[in-house]
């Protein structure tokens, strides 16, 4: 039995906007904005090139609500191109495009098969090999009952079985809970691969057979750190090959600097010239963290006249117009020490506002979250979300007393 | 209470190695400015907070002399039992060891555990102040005043005061529930309106499906309107047909009608022609008919002439015999110019012969001329050649003769000219004596030598060549004679050079035979050409006298033959002169002439032969002519003759051919009636028939009918050609049977109908691409998703704002909160403490201190009556920020049991006061450790001595401690 080679990717997320970013000049918002496609064009041309079997796509195309016609015209040109290469696609929908949106639909060419609200099996031949693949597309925008159940169990000992899921592990609370399953009733199943899509972050669940994440092709936010990207998959009765493929056209990336021993303003900066220089050698096109660690008596001199927001500026002036593009979002400063010793009255502030518990602080914050114009465009605070903003308050107290 | 018991300096600014043991309770450092009472101060505070660092502002007492840096501090604690505190010079803060009274040892951490984690900085704002705290009150706003008054004892309130303002303001910049200028307001305005146009983005993305939805719509109305169209056009097209064929069913109608009228009309099939044909032909026959008897009738007028048949034979005959005629005449003339010819050839002849006259010519023609004649002719013309023949050779070998006489004379005279000269007779004479000497020599010599001889055979072939050479001589052969001589001559010189070859000398003797027989050689060969000069001469006159005999013979010789030739002539000329011919005549012509004379005969004897023809021939035509004159019965000339014949025998042969033909035309004339008649009478038959057909009995009736029938023809074929169109345009015939008017109508209603249907096209598809542009631009437009970008990006910026309007908010409010936690829970406390002690300071005259609405603190005097800070006295302030400080610390006794350290804050106090002050001080003094640092020995009178350390003795009295 011959094996048979698909591309397996989930979560594309066509056209949607980046977040947490601002202040970029043109040329990076434009970037940064067709990223999404830059990346899906990158799998297109690559099936076209190697001509797989067929595409995978786990749910996930576009961006629920906010879908663009743009991304719609696109996906379905790029399918069109699929069809004149005679590549099928096999896609699910996701959370994010699930069949109960009232948005356009495009009408895919005849190689694209649409996974229907129920679970069902899309059987392909492929050089006489059998293959089932089975899933289901989301009918609403929240399917939080599990669905595993749905998927038979595999019967036919020649075939190649293949999962589609879109939805998150029970166990993985980090993302919003979608469909959920559990390992161990993935492989109750005896399919030779599981396709799962909806968690951004790549993650091999596991071996053998393989249950795949192959996480977002286009990091969109500070969060999906990393390279993104599809799985090659080379699969047979016998043999799994898996193979990640990048896409990313942007990376998201944090880039750690060691300041030790740095006394002026050109050693930091060339420094972190440095830094960024490998990193776009490293990474392409990327969005940057930048992280000042170590920093001792001598460098935190260099911060005392210049604020973090002024150094942030100066760095981004030096890295423009540079390509790859390098945009530094975010100036992290990390001191060795707390430098202040409060005094009995700062100690008393901190440690009010660590006695404070969650209803408190939102109590302290409703001015604004209550705001009828704003609450809906503002997050939600989350626990982390006050963890951080004492954290800050109390850098905050830290470095303002002093100033006083 | 933590009591401080012993302080061990190492080394700390001027002091070196000092040891002061303390009591509990207060204790009175005395000392004048500069004796370091201060630096004992800082000594205790830095042993326990460490040494201020290169960041601090404060101090540093590291000592100028001594390397030692640092001190030990023993103390009571109300938990450890008596611990060592011991720091020295080492890292920034310096090195510090703790130790337990159970033995454990420990550092920086435990020694926060000893100071109950409180900070240098809290510690100083509660238990530690000076004068400068005191007096600063002055300057101090009211707020401010009642800030450093809550605060007293816990420092950095006015700056979290400050900060607290500070980060409201701040806040308020960032976020104000009402405002808009504020940034994060204006941001969520901008946010919404942002937020906004995306929605109305997306409205227009969800116009997309509309717009595919109305395009579909659009595109179904269209081809709706096509079909409509289409059978618009259809409709009209009917309409236009019909009317167009309107005229042609009126036409038609009209047709039908008339065709009615004729129905009953009948006619033969091409009627018309037929019958016109078959008149026609009636009259022609007719007329051929009277033709032909007329002719018959002049035909048989024609026959009566006859014709002579006798006549005719004979002329014919005769005109067969023409060409015989004709040859006649020829031959005549022939024979006329033959004769001709003859005579001047003759003549021609006769002028050559040079025979002139008649006579003459005749008796030449009568001569014979026979070839025995002429034998005898050529016979003495050969003889007379031969002998001129004889004569010339004769001349010829004269001539030879003398010529060879001449050579001979001069042969003669060439050998005279060569005989011997003087010198060779000069030796020749001598010879004979010479040649016996030369005898003698030769004697001896044939003895040594037998010596050959020349041989004979060589004189033998000399003696021939000679002999040769007189025989060549003789024979006058010319090649002999000069063979012989080179022969001989040859052998001469080759017997001299033998001979001379031979001399042989010896010696003497050999030289002189040599010599001599040089000139017997020379002798000999002189002698030899002597003998043959002679020989020669001989010889040459034997030969001279034998050709002059020749030449004699020779000259008769010739006599003879010129006597022969003249003989010959003679007989020649004779033999001509009977010819008649004279003069004379080239003997080249002679044989010719002959030949001439027998020509002329020949021609005499044709000449006479051709005249006895000419006159039969004559005799003949003259007969033939009669003939003729007698047949045509008139006269004619020789030339007409024939020519009348033939025109004569013409015309009657054509009289008679005329009267035969008559007679055949006359047969065939008959036959020809017969016929004519015969088509006459079907012609009229076939008339009658047509009449019968057509119904009528005249030619006008039946012309009658056929314009009739005519008629009904063309409307049937008219009506034919109508329907054939109207087939064509394909109208209904029934339906369309509708007028005029009504069709304009029914047309101009059409036109509107399609005029309207062409707007509502034109305006569909107008809409459509409009549409088409606004789906393309929709498809194509990036604005949303720049749109969303921007979106996140504006949204990131306000929540940026946000958490920085949350922390400075958080910040503000905690600074509020425990201000006002401060104020609303441990200032009643402070307050009631307050009171008591500021009572008791001022003596009993201010009654309480408390806290207005406005939150700021008023005094109230025994009286009842308010003042407010700033309207007390400099001591009164100092003496109620005192009893704040000490009500505090009254608080905080069990949680912070730290000695008050005092640095002369009471020198605005006048004596009463100091003494309440100094009844405080003992009052207070066993609850905490006082450590009071003064210059003032005021105050000295108070204590005791034991509580007083003098520290300006305390350099002079090291290690010593007071007592």
């Amino acid at each position: 039995m011959s094996a048979i080679r698909f591309f397996h990717m989930a979560d594309l997320h066509l056209d949607s906007p980046f977040k947490g970013l601002f202040g970029l000049p043109e040329q990076n918002f434009k970037k940064i904005r067709t990223s999404t496609f830059e990346a899906f064009d990158k799998i297109i041309q690559k099936a076209i090139q190697e001509k797989p079997d067929f595409l995978l796509i786990v749910g996930d195309i576009y961006d629920g609500e906010n879908r663009s016609l743009q991304a719609q015209r696109r996906f379905q040109e790029a399918m069109e191109r699929l069809f004149q290469h005679n590549i099928p696609v096999i896609l699910s929908y996701g959370n994010h495009d699930h069949l109960n949106g009232a948005w356009t639909r495009f009408a895919l060419p005849s190689n694209v098969y649409e996974l229907p609200a129920e679970t069902s099996v899309v059987q392909l031949k492929i050089r006489g090999q059998q293959v089932n693949i089975y899933g289901f597309s989301y009918s609403d925008r929240h399917i939080t009952k599990s669905m595993i159940d749905s998927y038979p169990i595999a019967q036919d000992e020649h075939a190649i079985h293949i999962g589609m899921l879109h939805g998150s592990e029970a166990s993985d609370t980090s993302h919003a809970v979608y469909a959920p399953f559990t390992k161990d009733q993935l492989l109750e199943k005896n399919y030779h691969y599981w396709a799962l899509g909806h968690i951004h972050k790549r993650q091999l669940l596991h071996q053998n057979p393989p249950i795949v994440y192959p996480g977002n092709i286009q990091s969109r936010h500070r969060k999906e750190q990393g390279i993104k990207g599809f799985y090659d998959v080379t699969l047979s009765q016998t043999s799994t090959d898996l193979e990640f493929v990048p896409t990313s056209a942007v990376v998201y990336n944090t880039v750690e600097i060691d300041c030790t021993n740095v006394f002026h303003a050109n050693e930091l900066l060339k420094k972190c010239e440095e830094a960024l220089m490998f990193n776009r050698q490293e990474y392409g096109a990327s969005v940057v963290e930048l992280h000042l660690k170590n920093i001792d008596e001598q460098s935190q001199s260099l911060f005392e006249h210049a604020t973090v927001d002024a150094w942030l500026e100066t760095i981004r002036e030096a890295e423009d117009g540079i390509e790859p593009m390098c945009w530094v979002q975010k100036l992290v400063l990390h001191q060795s020490s707390v430098l202040y010793e409060h005094t009995a009255a700062t100690e008393s502030v901190m440690n009010l506002m660590e006695q404070w518990d969650i209803s408190e602080w939102k109590d302290i914050l409703k001015e604004l979250y209550q705001h009828a114009g704003g609450a809906r465009l503002i997050e939600p605070l989350t626990e982390q979300d006050i963890k951080n903003l004492m954290h800050n308050a109390q850098e905050l107290l830290a470095e303002e007393i002093q100033r006083v | 209470m933590l009591t401080i018991q012993k302080i061990q300096i190492y080394g700390f600014g001027k002091h070196e190695n000092i040891t002061i043991t303390l009591h509990e309770g207060v204790t009175i450092f005395y000392g004048m400015n500069e004796a370091g009472k201060t630096t004992i101060q800082q000594f205790i505070l830095q042993m326990l907070f460490g040494f201020p660092t290169r960041q601090q502002t404060q101090r540093k007492y590291e000592p100028k002399v001594s390397t030692k840096f640092g001190g030990q501090l023993t103390i009571g604690h109300p938990t450890y039992g008596q611990c060592t505190i011991e720091r020295i010079k080492g890292k920034a803060t310096g090195d510090v060891t703790v130790y337990l009274e159970d033995g454990t040892i420990g550092h920086e951490e435990l020694l926060a555990k000893l100071l109950y984690g409180y900070s240098k900085a809290s510690f100083e704002s509660i238990f530690s102040f000076s004068l400068h705290e005191l007096q600063g009150i002055e300057k101090m706003s009211e707020e401010e005043l009642t800030h450093l008054l809550l605060a007293s004892g816990t420092t950095g309130i006015q700056q979290l005061s400050f900060l607290e303002k500070k980060m409201d303001k701040e806040a308020g910049e960032l976020f104000k529930k009402t405002g808009k200028v504020p940034l994060i307001n204006q941001k969520l305005e901008h946010v919404k309106k942002l937020e906004r146009t995306i929605k109305q983005e997306q409205s227009t993305i969800q116009t997309f499906e509309d717009k595919l939805l109305q395009l579909q719509q659009l595109d179904q109305r269209l081809e709706e309107l096509y079909s409509q169209q289409k059978t618009q056009q259809q409709n009209w097209q009917r309409l236009t047909i019909l009317q167009q064929a309107m005229p042609l069913l009126k036409q038609q109608k009209a047709f039908e009608q008339t065709r009615k009228n004729y129905e009953h009309v009948q006619f033969p099939p091409e009627g018309i022609r037929r019958y016109e044909q078959l008149k026609d032909r009636l009259l022609h026959e007719t007329l051929q008919l009277q033709q032909l008897n007329e002719q018959y009738q002049e035909l048989q007028n024609k026959l009566q002439l006859t014709v002579d048949e006798q006549a005719i034979t004979d002329m014919s005959r005769l005109l067969n015999r023409e060409a015989t005629w004709n040859q006649l005449v020829v031959k005549e003339q022939n024979l006329m110019d033959e004769l001709y010819l003859i005579e001047q050839e003759i003549e021609a002849q006769f002028r050559l012969l040079g025979v002139q006259e008649k006579t003459a010519q005749d008796i030449l023609l009568e001569e014979t001329v026979s070839l025995q004649q002429e034998e005898q002719f050529q016979q003495q013309l050969s003889l007379l050649e031969e002998a001129e023949e004889e004569l010339k050779f004769h001349l010829r070998s004269l001539e030879q003769l003398h010529a060879e006489l001449d050579t001979f004379a001069q042969l003669k005279q060439q050998l005279q000219q060569e005989s011997l000269s003087t010198e060779e007779e000069h030796i020749l004479a001598q010879w004979p004596q010479r040649k016996r000497k030369l005898e003698q020599l030769r004697f001896g010599r044939s003895q040594r030598s037998k010596q050959q001889q020349p041989s004979i055979v060589i004189f033998i072939v000399l003696a021939i060549s000679m002999l040769s050479f007189i025989y060549g001589v003789m024979e006058k052969n010319m090649a002999v004679v000069v063979v012989g001589a080179v022969m001989s001559l040859f052998i001469i010189l080759y017997l001299k050079f033998a001979r001379q070859a031979h001399e042989a000398p010896s010696k003497q003797q050999y030289q002189q035979l040599r010599e001599l027989e040089q000139e017997e050689n020379v002798a000999q060969a002189i002698l030899l050409k002597k003998q043959k000069l002679e020989d020669r001469l001989l010889h040459v006159n034997e030969q001279q006298q034998e050709k002059e005999r020749q030449y004699v013979k020779l000259e008769y010789k010739i006599q003879r033959a010129e006597q022969v030739s003249e003989e010959t002539t003679q007989s020649l000329q004779h033999f001509l002169r009977r010819y008649r011919i004279e003069g004379n005549i080239p003997k080249t012509l002679l044989p010719e002439l002959f030949m001439r004379i027998r020509g002329a005969q020949e021609l005499a004897a044709k000449k006479r032969s051709t005249f006895t023809l000419l006159q039969t021939v004559q005799a003949e035509k003259i007969e033939f002519l009669e003939q003729a004159q007698r047949v045509l019965q008139a006269e004619y000339s020789e030339q007409e003759i024939f020519m009348h014949l033939r025109n004569t025998l013409l015309t009657l042969q054509q009289e008679q051919q005329i009267s035969q033909q008559a007679k055949e035309q006359l047969t065939s004339l008959q036959t020809k009636i017969q016929g004519v008649q015969s088509h006459i009478d079907s012609y009229e038959s076939e008339i009658t028939q047509l009449y019968n057909a057509a119904n009528v009995q005249t030619e006008k009736a039946y012309y009658e009918t056929h314009e009739q029938f005519e008629q009904q023809q063309k409307i049937t074929t008219e009506l034919q050609a109508i329907q054939s169109q109207l087939a064509s345009l394909n109208v209904d015939n029934e339906q369309s049977l509708i007028d005029d008017k009504q069709l304009k109508e029914k047309l101009l209603a059409l036109e509107e109908e399609r005029g309207a249907t062409q707007e509502a096209i034109d305006q569909c598809l107008e809409q459509r691409a409009t549409l088409q542009i606004q789906k393309d631009n929709l498809l194509n437009d990036e604005k949303y998703g720049q749109l969303l970008q921007q979106f996140e990006e504006e949204k990131s910026v306000l929540q940026q704002l946000i958490g920085q309007w949350a922390t400075k908010k958080a910040l503000a409010t905690a600074i509020h909160e425990t201000l006002f936690r401060l104020r609303e829970e441990k200032l009643p406390y402070v307050l009631t403490e307050v009171n008591a002690l500021f009572n008791l300071l001022t003596g009993g005259r201010y009654d309480k201190l408390l806290i207005n609405d406005e939150g700021y603190f008023v005094t109230q005097d025994v009286s009842g009556v308010r003042y407010q800070m700033a309207e007390l006295s400099q001591a009164t302030k100092e003496q109620a920020y005192i009893s704040l400080r000490m009500a505090l610390a009254k608080t905080l006794t069990t949680s912070a049991p730290f000695p008050f350290i005092m640095d002369d804050p009471f020198v605005h106090f006048d004596r009463n006061r100091t003494d309440k002050m100094v009844q405080l001080m003992k009052e207070v003094g066993y609850e905490r450790q006082i450590l009071y640092f003064t210059c003032h020995d005021g105050m000295l009178e108070h204590w005791q001595k034991d509580q007083i350390v003098n520290v300006g003795a305390l350099a002079n009295e090291r290690g010593v401690a007071s007592t």
